[in-house]
């Protein structure tokens, strides 16, 4: 009988349990975010033209590498070598204006090699940061139906421990009682 | 009957703490929205708000050095590119609007570009000196402006007797839906643009 009702009381809080995850599994993101367009944000040569284009895709990459959750310390590296990236096209501008095109040249092929080598890095960035917040998330949320299976179950044997200890309060004095009316009756 | 009122009990105490946390963690987990901006500031020689000008006069002669701070702190919760342009305008040229977010006509004298992270602020000397006015009759134009130690020239701007120039910082932030750079910054539907003037006067020019 105890048994049975043991069984019961597990199966039922089996049940409630599944219930909540499955409710609170819609709330857990599946996806990772798309890719925004790439842009081309200034008039210049062609060789500014692609590496500001470049430029931008770093940018646009390293942003959505932070909403997904990535680490900042890693993301402060990545906006360091941009910072590299806009410093050699400045650099670049300048050479073009004291005429030293191939030295400008030169610096626009390092900056773009430098924002393409920052798009990759930042793509698994966010691919960690995803997976992160997904598995923080999960966890979270799946600690709920734990919690809530402690404070049921320290709910219930607060309960019956009181119950039991309220009954024997009673018992006692109840006995205490038949004994004082016995001693009155001899 | 008493385990099925047991179970009933432990069963309301479960179903009512997983709300109570369901919705804490909700809470918890979705970030709020928040006003995002960026702030721009320009102080003068002692990085305070005050001591705009060389002795405390606007009216600044060709060769005199004078030091400025600019700086901007993004709060727009997120990387941001950022450019500030400096333009010299007189007190004719159109100044940026804040209601069509259009920015001034003025000539650009330099622009400085950097990647901020969120919360992250950029402050860098402004430095300025009035290399060569030229007059015509009453009009002085400023014609060379060193800035940071780049020799700039300009053949656009002048005033009346040299009074009221004036520097002009516009804040240009890269858009991510159009991959433009763009004045002011998109905030939710909102557009939002942020620029600081200092006035000054150009006294003294040498006579050409």
């Amino acid at each position: 009988m105890w048994r049975h009702g043991l069984r019961m009381k597990i199966g039922s809080l089996g049940v409630m349990l599944v219930a909540v995850v499955l409710m609170t599994s819609p709330c857990i993101p599946c996806e990772a975010p798309v890719l925004g367009p790439s842009s081309a944000y200034l008039d210049a040569g062609d060789g500014f033209d692609v590496a500001r284009e470049e430029f931008g895709k770093a940018v646009l990459a390293v942003r959505e590498a932070e909403a997904s959750g990535a680490e900042p310390i890693q993301l402060g590296l990545l906006v360091e070598r941009l910072n590299l990236v806009v410093g050699m096209i400045g650099r670049a501008e300048q050479l073009v204006g004291r005429g030293e095109v191939e030295e400008a040249a030169v610096q626009l092929r390092r900056s773009v090699e430098v924002s393409r080598e920052v798009v990759e890095k930042a793509a698994v960035l966010r691919e960690e940061g995803t997976r992160s917040t997904h598995y923080g998330r999960m966890l979270s949320f799946g600690m709920v139906p734990v919690a809530s299976l402690l404070a049921a179950l320290m709910s219930h044997f607060s309960w019956r421990w009181l119950r039991r200890r309220e009954v024997e309060r009673i018992m006692r004095s109840e006995i205490r009682e038949g004994k004082g009316a016995r001693e009155e009756q001899r | 009957m008493r385990i099925s009122e047991d179970l009933a009990r432990a069963a309301t105490v479960f179903i009512c703490v997983t709300v109570v946390l369901s919705t804490l963690t909700y809470v918890a987990l979705t970030p709020r929205p928040r006003e995002e901006f960026f702030q721009i500031y320009v102080l003068g020689e002692t990085r305070m708000a005050e001591r705009y000008y060389p002795g405390n006069n606007p009216n600044i002669p060709a060769g005199q050095a004078v030091k400025w701070h600019v700086g901007l702190t993004n709060f727009m919760g997120s990387i941001q590119y950022v450019a500030i342009r400096a333009k010299l305008g007189n007190s004719t040229i159109k100044a940026p609007s804040d209601v069509d977010h259009i920015p001034s006509p003025a000539p650009m004298l330099m622009d400085f570009r950097r990647v901020l992270m969120n919360n992250e602020t950029w402050e860098f000397p402004f430095v300025w000196m009035i290399k060569e006015a030229r007059t015509n009759g009453d009009v002085v134009r400023i014609a060379v402006l060193d800035l940071n130690g780049v020799e700039i020239r300009n053949g656009e701007v002048s005033a009346l007797k040299g009074r009221n120039f004036r520097i002009i910082f516009e804040l240009w932030t890269l858009d991510s839906e159009s991959g433009n750079e763009v004045f002011g910054w998109r905030a939710g539907a909102e557009r939002r643009v942020a620029w600081l003037q200092v006035w000054f006067n150009a006294t003294s020019p040498r006579p050409t």
